[in-house]
């Protein structure tokens, strides 16, 4: 690995270098780095119960079925990342209101999210959660296959051996840290006791920071080793004929193998199984339909009965302490645009033109479901304020806590013309869970920023941002 | 003129980019770090990230590493006469398989399961997580069923030319023996089927042909590699005075025959196998 990383345009090192230095220096000629004598010491202090590496005897272990591991990770993990990125910018940080709203130098070059295709955040978020639910067997497939390292001693035999099990921490604790705090926050489990928001965006930079390292690191001996043997073969091979891979350098293949009890082929049919079943389960969730009921396990895998208003409720008007009260006949929508204030009742909101949409509405769970909405459209309701081009617009909610009773629109989400203040949902009125009297609904707008029990709207033109 | 980066990548135990590329990765993690550090919440992210490797690396692994050398260690001390029933499929993967599938579901989706966080679900969802304890195990039952299912074909499958010869010899087998065990020829064909009571062999100096021997009248079976057969000595004035069994390998044959010979000698009596004279009770 050394070699191939020389800066380029530097000449061939004078003096003797070994070749095979580096950090994976064959355990049989150990070369150490400085101070020697320390590294040395190390070495021959072996704490005493520590694994030995003849304990290690899975035949299937190399570097070989780590790296099919590895590679499929290296394909997979970018569009996880990559959509997860995606999410937080369609939270609209230029708002403030992508959490964590304050990043530093971490924040995300931010952009007008699109509300074309409609189910754009549906993808995202559900790509995002269901592929990296999908993904968890692999993670921990990986993780079996390289864990006989963790374990072997000496630790390190170099400073640079120090510095990358410190970074292989930060990937491994990065991404198990992620998953779990990605996994819980789908069930609604808040155990961990801190922001979901703050630690799932934090915890991603130090992933993705460690992954790149890794990925930079490994890659030759990733690619070395996938052409080690041919897929093609191992998926050909039986139990019986399963042998081990030819000894390594890294410590992945047995010393003392114990026969297969499975082979190769058939450790990828387990964790392939075990991703397809992840994948039963979880789609559901997001494709909806007749699949919905397949997402057994998870929350909104779940029946609400049937009618016109029974599907997922996320915020109920309990929790919210939504009150008849507030949504009786009293109520008004307040239309602020700058000095001039509407107030409309919702009789008066059904008398203007009703425009019909059928939308998803998708949330960061990765569930959503597609329903169909009417309403006026928001675009109308700024005309109505002689708003013709508006830059935003700040929409309140009847709710007097939560993270999410207020959301501002971006103008191509008010001027969108399926962008409405829904009032009947599958020609029936909301229900209260719903928003009743009136909701947002936008295309490819996250589900928590479709604000229920809307009080008021500000729209806001150039210069009042 | 002297390069020094050759020097200081042997002391530092690898090329100058690793360095590099390490350091990167460490000032991003500090740059994480200063952000967060006036979280008053910051320790508990900490605690979850460093729980996150231990709960995986020395609690689950060990776990399931644990689980596992368990298992072969109850397949291998399960009773003889389960092992004994020739050709027996490995359980090992069937166990394995859906005992891994329903971890795997209990590791996902155990808040659901363990009804944990029931306030935030049920003011996110208007629901309970009633449901998921009883999904789960019928999920569980669902797979190991599967696999029982699954076993049970395989299982018939590799034991249909075991059963095919036990039905060709039908005839000749007693309704108290119990067949252990088949050994095969090179042509695939069955050469010999050791019940409790007989070794039954095929016989093809003249024209094939099934013969049996009683225990009680075999005063020793040998395997000869070198030819690939089997001899069979009986003893003075039994029935089949010496045979020759070919096949491609005893398999179990000689240690359960041996087992047998020697039981047999003790029911009726103690005899010298070397000498293989007459015992008393014979």
């Amino acid at each position: 690995m050394s070699s191939t990383m020389s800066p380029p345009g530097e000449s061939p090192p004078p003096g003797p270098i070994d070749p095979a230095e580096g950090v994976e220096t064959p355990a049989e000629q150990p070369s150490y780095g400085f101070p020697a004598g320390l590294w040395r010491a190390i070495e021959q202090h072996r704490p005493p119960g520590l694994v030995g590496t003849r304990a290690w005897r899975s035949p299937l272990r190399g570097p070989w079925l780590t790296s099919v591991f590895g590679a499929v990770l290296l394909a997979a993990l970018p569009l996880v990342i990559l959509t997860g990125l995606l999410d937080y910018i369609a939270y609209g940080p230029q708002f403030g209101q992508a959490f964590p709203s304050n990043v530093g130098w971490l924040h995300l070059p931010i952009f007008d999210w699109p509300t074309r295709p409609s189910w754009l955040f549906r993808l995202t978020e559900g790509l995002h959660v269901g592929l990296g639910l999908v993904l968890i067997p692999v993670v921990l497939a990986k993780l079996w296959s390289v864990v006989p390292k963790l374990f072997s001693w000496p630790p390190a035999r170099s400073v640079a051996q120090v510095l990358e099990r410190l970074s292989l921490l930060l990937l491994v604790g990065g991404i198990l840290f992620e998953i779990a705090t990605g996994v819980l926050n789908i069930q609604y489990d808040y155990i961990f006791g801190f922001s979901f928001y703050t630690g799932h965006y934090y915890g991603a930079m130090v992933f993705i920071g460690a992954f790149v390292v890794h990925v930079g690191l490994k890659l030759p001996t990733m690619i070395k080793s996938l052409g080690s043997r041919s897929l093609r073969t191992e998926l050909r091979t039986s139990r019986a004929d399963t042998q081990p891979e030819p000894a390594d350098t890294g410590g992945l293949v047995p010393t003392n193998p114990a026969p297969a009890t499975l082979s190769r082929r058939g450790a990828l049919a387990l964790v392939g199984g075990g991703s397809l079943l992840v994948a039963v389960l979880t789609a559901g969730q997001t494709i909806g339909g007749i699949t919905r009921s397949t997402a057994l396990l998870l929350p909104r895998g779940r029946s609400y009965g049937d009618g016109p208003n029974a599907f997922q409720i996320n915020r109920t008007a309990t929790a919210a302490g939504i009150t008849t009260h507030d949504t009786g006949t009293g109520w008004r929508l307040t239309v602020h645009a700058g000095p001039r204030v509407i107030q409309l009742n919702r009789t008066q909101l059904l008398a203007m033109r009703q425009h019909t949409a059928t939308l998803p509405i998708a949330c960061v769970e990765g569930w959503s479901t597609t329903q169909t909405w009417t309403g006026v459209p928001l675009r109308e309701l700024a005309a109505l304020a002689s708003v013709f081009d508006p830059h935003s617009a700040h929409i309140r909610s009847l709710e007097q806590a939560g993270a999410f009773n207020q959301a501002v629109l971006q103008r191509n989400q008010i001027l969108d013309p399926d962008a409405l203040l829904a009032l009947r949902v599958n020609g029936a009125d909301l229900s209260v869970d719903h928003g009743y009297p009136a909701r947002i609904i936008v295309p490819a707008l996250p589900g928590v920023h479709c604000t229920k029990w809307v009080e008021s709207i500000e729209f806001r033109s150039d210069g009042h941002a | 003129m002297h390069n020094p980066l050759p020097r200081l990548g042997r002391a530092y135990g690898a090329n100058p980019l690793h360095l590099l590329a390490l350091v990167a990765c460490f000032a991003l993690t500090g740059y994480v770090a200063t952000r967060l550090v006036s979280d008053p919440l910051v320790i508990r992210i900490v605690i979850w990230l460093a729980a996150a490797v231990i709960g995986h690396d020395l609690v689950l692994f060990p776990l399931y590493a644990w689980a596992d050398r368990s298992l072969k260690a109850v397949l291998r001390i399960l009773p003889s006469t389960w092992r004994n029933q020739t050709p027996v499929v490995p359980p090992l993967n069937y166990l394995r398989i859906p005992a891994l599938g329903a971890g795997l579901l209990l590791l996902l989706f155990l808040p659901g399961i363990i009804q944990q966080g029931q306030q935030t679900y049920q003011s996110a969802t208007g629901q309970t997580q009633q449901p998921y304890l009883g999904r789960w195990l019928l999920l569980t039952a669902a797979m190991f069923a599967i696999s029982a299912g699954v076993y049970a074909i395989q299982s018939r499958r590799a034991g249909a030319p075991f059963r095919a010869v036990v039905r060709q010899l039908r005839p000749l087998i007693k309704p108290h023996e119990r067949v252990i065990t088949i050994a095969y020829r090179s042509d695939q064909h069955a050469g010999a089927l050791l019940t409790t009571y007989a070794l039954y062999f095929l016989d093809d100096e003249d024209s094939p042909a099934w013969r049996r021997i009683s225990w009680a009248d075999i005063a020793n079976i040998q395997w000869h590699p070198d030819t690939d057969t089997l001899a069979v000595a009986g003893l003075p004035g039994a029935p089949v005075d010496h045979a020759t069994i070919r096949l491609t390998a005893p398999g179990n044959l000689l240690e359960v025959g041996h087992g047998l010979i020697n039981t047999t000698r003790i029911v009726t009596g103690p005899v010298d196998l070397e000498a293989t004279h007459p015992s008393p009770g014979s």
